[in-house]
C-alpha cells in the first residue's frame, strides 16, 4: 500500500515538471482572455463567460490529460526504467495504481487552478460564487479519472499515438452514446440490440456533462452525484484491472 | 547461495535459455560471460524478479524468485539505464528506497553516493549527468536497501578506465562485506581481476561453471573464452 | 566577420518586409466580393462533435455570427430565423438571442418582423431561464408596435416578477397604465427601454424617442399660446416661428418634418 503512494507521488513530481505542461497551462490563460473579450462583445451576459469558461477548463484538461497519460505507461516500458521499479518488492498492481494516481492528482491540481482562475472572473463580472460551475468541475473531475485510466489502460498494450487516436474516438463516442441510440432505435433490429450493448458496456461520458444545466442556474439532485460518481469510481476500477492484467502479460 | 536449476525460457517459440543450471556462493564475486545475445540479460532479469522462467527454479538466499519478499534482499543494476530525467539523484535515490519496507535516512543516501562518487551532482536533475554519471547512479540506487545479493547488468559499460577503476573497487568492497555480487559482462579483461567464479553463456546454453584459473590455465581469459566458443559453434546442432 | 553577420540580419529583415509586402499586395488584389456567407449547420453534426458543450456553441454561434444578422437582416429574414432557431435549438434556456430579436427585430425592414419577433418573445418566455428582458421587450412590442395593451400589460408585470429586474423595471411595471394618456405611457416606456439598455445604440434611439415626444409637448403648448393670441391654430408648423411664439422649431431627432393637425395635435411626416 505505501508502495502505491511513493509511486504516485514520484508520478505527479514527474509530470508536473514537464515544461509542455506549463505550455498548456500558459495557453489556457490566453484562453481566458479572450473568453473575458468575447463576453465584453456581449454585453456582459454572464451566461456565455460561464459557458465558454467552463468549456475552456474542460477543453484543456482533456489536452492535458492525453498529452501527459498517453504514454505513461509506454514510456517506462520502451525505456526500460520499469526495471527499477520491479526488482524491487513492487507488484504490478501497485505500479498500475501508483501511476494512475500520481498522474491524475496532477490533473486534479492543474485543473483546480484552471477553475480558481475561472471563479475569480466570474464573480469579478458580477456573478457571485459559481457554486454549480464548481459543481461541474466536479463532474468533470470524475470524467477524467475514467479518462485517465483508459490511457494508463492503452498505455500498457499500444503506442502513444494509438492510445491518443483510441482515447479520442472513446472520447466522442462517450458523449454521443445517447444519440446514437436514439437513431438505431429507429433502424431497429440486431443493429439496435449491438448498439444498445455499446451503450452499456463502453464508457458513457454524457453523465458527466452537468454544464447545460449550471450555466442556466439548474441544480442536480444528490442521487444524480452520487450515481455518477459511483460509475466513475466501478469503471475506473475496470480499467486499472485490465491495465494491471495487460501489464502481467507484458514481457519486459 | 544464489541456486538456479533447470532454467529454460522461450521467447516467440523460440528456446532462448536452454536449461541453465549453476550456483553462486554466499560472499563471492561472480561473472556472468558471453557474447551479446546470448542471453546474459534474459538471466539476469528472470534472477531479479523482472520476467518469470518458462520452466525451472531460482533460488536466492533461499527464497524462490517468484516471492516479492525476495527482493527486499536484493539489488539490481540495469544495463544502460534511463532514468525518470526531472527528479535529482538524490530523489531519485529516495525514492527507490521508499520502494523496500524499511527506508533510510538522507545521510544513508549521501554517503552511498559519496562512495559511488557522484555525491556533488545530488541535487541536479538526472538529464544534466553524464553516461559515466548515470551509470553510478544505476548503481547506487542497487544498494539502497543494503542488500545482501547484489546483480548488475554491465556494470563496466560506458566507463572511463579511472571510473572501471573504481566500481572495481566498489564491487570488492560489497565482497569484503560479505555480499554477494552478480554481474553480468561481454568485456573480459577486467573480470578476471575480481571474479571468484564465472559463468559462460553461449545461446542460452551454459559452456562452463566455475573458477576462473581453472578455466583459463594459464592463457589470458579472452583466448580460453573464445577458444571454448568456437569449439561449442562447431558442435553439430542437436536434432 | 562582423560585415557578413551585419549582412545576415539584413537578409532576414529584408525577406520579413517582402512577406508583410507581398501579403499587403494580395489582399488588395484578391477579388473585393461580398462577406461570403457562412454555411448551414446541422444540428446534429454540432452536436455529436462539441463533446456535450452545447450553451458554450450556442453562444459562440450567436455571438459570433447571427447576432450580426440583426439589425440588417443581412442574408434576408428566411436564414435570420433558420440560425436563430439552430442557436435555440442547442440551448433552449440560452435568454440572450430571445430578447436581443425582439427588441430589435420590429425596427427592421421585414414588412411582418412585429408579429414575428412576437412569436420569438412568446417561445422565450416559455423555453428560456426566467430572464425580465425577454418578457420585457415582448411587452413593449405589444405596445409600441400593435398598440395591444392588455398583452403588454400581461408581459409588463411578468418582467417585474423575475427576481434579477431592476427596481426601475418593477416600478414602471406597476406604474403601467396609470399615466393619463398615450403618450405620456409610451414615454415611459421608451424611458424604460433607455434606461434597460447596455447597448448604446439602443439607448440613443430610445432616448431620441423620448426627445421627440417631449418635443410633441413643447409644440403642443406652443400652438396652444399661438391660438389664445391668435384665435385659431396654426396652418402649418413654420406659423409658430412667424408668428413669434418661437424663435426656431426643434429638430426632430429623426430628421422628420413636423405637422400640426386640425385638433391642434402634433405628429411627424412620415
Amino acid at each position: 500500500m505505501k508502495n502505491i503512494f511513493v509511486i504516485a507521488k514520484n508520478t505527479f513530481r514527474e509530470t508536473i515538471r514537464d515544461r509542455i505542461l506549463y505550455g498548456i497551462v500558459g495557453f489556457s490563460f490566453l484562453y481566458v482572455a479572450f473568453s473575458i473579450l468575447l463576453a465584453k462583445v456581449s454585453l456582459g451576459e454572464i451566461v456565455i463567460l460561464k459557458s465558454f469558461g467552463l468549456a475552456g477548463i474542460y477543453a484543456f484538461g482533456i489536452i492535458i490529460t492525453i498529452f501527459l497519460g498517453a504514454s505513461i505507461i509506454y514510456k517506462e516500458l520502451e525505456r526500460r526504467t520499469l526495471y527499477f521499479v520491479f526488482s524491487k518488492p513492487v507488484s504490478r498492481l501497485q505500479l498500475i495504481l501508483g501511476k494512475f494516481f500520481g498522474l491524475y492528482a496532477a490533473i486534479v491540481l492543474v485543473t483546480a487552478l484552471m477553475t480558481a482562475v475561472y471563479l475569480a472572473v466570474i464573480g469579478w463580472n458580477g456573478g457571485g460564487f459559481d457554486a454549480l460551475g464548481l459543481l461541474s468541475v466536479f463532474f468533470e473531475l470524475l470524467e477524467m479519472a475514467v479518462f485517465t485510466a483508459l490511457l494508463v489502460f492503452f498505455s500498457t498494450i499500444a503506442t502513444p499515438l494509438t492510445s491518443t487516436i483510441a482515447a479520442v474516438m472513446l472520447l466522442f463516442g462517450g458523449h454521443s452514446m445517447s444519440s446514437v441510440l436514439r437513431t438505431a432505435s429507429q433502424i431497429g433490429g440486431p443493429f439496435y440490440r449491438f448498439i444498445q450493448a455499446v451503450y452499456y458496456i463502453f464508457p458513457n461520458l454524457e453523465k458527466f456533462d452537468i454544464r447545460s444545466l449550471a450555466v442556466h442556474h439548474i441544480a442536480v439532485s444528490a442521487s444524480v452525484v452520487a450515481l455518477a460518481a459511483l460509475y466513475a469510481i466501478l469503471y475506473t476500477a475496470i480499467l486499472l484491472w485490465l491495465a494491471n492484467f495487460f501489464l502481467k502479460r507484458k514481457e519486459l | 547461495m544464489i541456486e538456479i536449476s533447470h532454467l529454460k525460457k522461450f521467447y516467440s517459440k523460440r528456446l532462448i535459455i536452454d536449461d541453465l543450471s549453476f550456483a553462486v556462493k554466499t560472499g563471492s564475486v561472480f561473472g556472468f560471460l558471453g557474447q551479446n545475445g546470448a542471453g546474459k540479460t534474459t538471466t539476469i532479469k528472470m534472477m531479479t524478479g523482472i520476467a518469470a522462467p518458462d520452466s525451472g527454479t531460482i533460488t536466492i538466499g533461499g527464497k524462490d524468485s517468484a516471492d516479492i519478499a525476495m527482493r527486499e534482499t536484493i539489488g539490481f543494476m540495469p544495463e544502460a539505464p534511463y532514468f525518470y530525467d526531472r527528479l535529482t539523484g538524490l530523489e531519485f535515490l529516495r525514492f527507490c528506497g521508499a520502494l523496500f519496507p524499511r527506508h533510510k535516512s538522507d545521510e544513508a543516501y549521501a554517503q552511498i553516493l559519496k562512495d559511488i562518487g557522484i555525491y556533488d551532482a545530488r541535487n541536479r536533475s538526472i538529464n544534466t549527468y553524464s553516461k559515466g554519471m548515470k551509470q553510478r547512479l544505476g548503481f547506487a540506487q542497487a544498494l539502497v536497501n543494503d542488500p545482501d545479493y547484489i546483480f548488475l547488468d554491465e556494470p563496466l559499460d560506458g566507463l572511463d578506465p579511472l571510473g572501471r577503476r573504481e566500481i572495481k573497487k566498489i564491487i570488492l568492497g560489497l565482497k569484503t562485506a560479505g555480499k554477494t555480487v552478480f554481474f553480468n559482462s561481454h568485456i573480459l579483461y577486467d573480470t578476471e581481476e575480481i571474479c571468484d567464479e564465472i559463468g559462460l553463456i553461449h545461446d542460452g546454453k551454459l559452456l562452463y561453471a566455475g573458477g576462473v584459473k581453472e578455466f583459463c590455465k594459464g592463457v589470458p581469459l579472452e583466448q580460453r573464452f573464445v577458444e571454448t566458443v568456437e569449439e561449442e559453434a562447431r558442435k553439430p546442432v542437436s536434432p | 566577420m562582423n560585415i557578413s553577420a551585419a549582412l545576415k540580419r539584413t537578409g532576414i529583415l529584408l525577406l520579413l518586409a517582402g512577406v508583410i509586402f507581398l501579403q499587403v499586395g494580395y489582399d488588395r488584389a484578391k477579388p473585393q466580393g461580398q462577406e461570403a456567407e457562412a454555411p448551414q449547420l446541422s444540428l446534429p453534426m454540432v452536436k455529436a462533435f462539441d463533446l456535450g458543450l452545447d450553451s458554450a456553441a450556442a453562444g459562440f454561434y450567436w455571438v459570433n455570427q447571427v447576432i450580426f444578422e440583426l439589425p440588417t437582416l443581412k442574408y434576408g429574414f428566411d436564414k435570420f430565423t433558420e440560425d436563430l432557431a439552430f442557436v435555440n435549438a442547442l440551448d433552449p434556456r440560452f435568454s440572450f438571442p430571445y430578447y436581443w430579436t425582439v427588441l430589435l427585430l420590429p425596427d427592421t425592414n421585414y414588412p411582418d418582423a412585429a408579429n414575428a419577433a412576437i412569436a420569438i418573445g412568446t417561445r422565450g418566455v416559455q423555453q428560456a431561464d426566467p430572464d425580465w428582458r425577454v418578457s420585457f421587450f415582448l411587452a413593449t412590442t405589444y405596445y409600441l408596435d400593435k398598440n395591444d395593451w392588455t398583452n403588454a400589460a400581461k408581459y409588463f408585470n411578468l418582467a417585474a416578477q423575475d427576481p434579477g429586474a431592476p427596481f426601475y423595471i418593477v416600478r414602471f411595471s406597476e406604474n403601467f397604465g396609470i399615466a393619463p394618456n398615450v403618450r405620456e405611457r409610451t414615454k415611459e416606456v421608451w424611458q424604460a427601454i433607455a434606461q434597460s439598455s447596455d447597448d448604446p445604440v439602443t439607448k440613443a434611439r430610445a432616448e431620441a424617442y423620448v426627445a421627440r415626444l417631449d418635443m410633441f409637448d413643447f409644440l403642443e403648448q406652443a400652438v396652444r399660446v399661438y391660438k389664445q393670441q391668435y384665435g385659431k391654430f396654426p396652418a402649418k408648423i413654420g406659423d409658430l416661428v412667424s408668428g413669434g411664439i418661437l424663435t426656431a422649431l426643434p429638430q426632430d431627432p429623426f430628421g422628420f418634418q413636423f405637422q400640426i393637425y386640425q385638433d391642434g395635435t402634433v405628429g411627424i411626416v412620415k
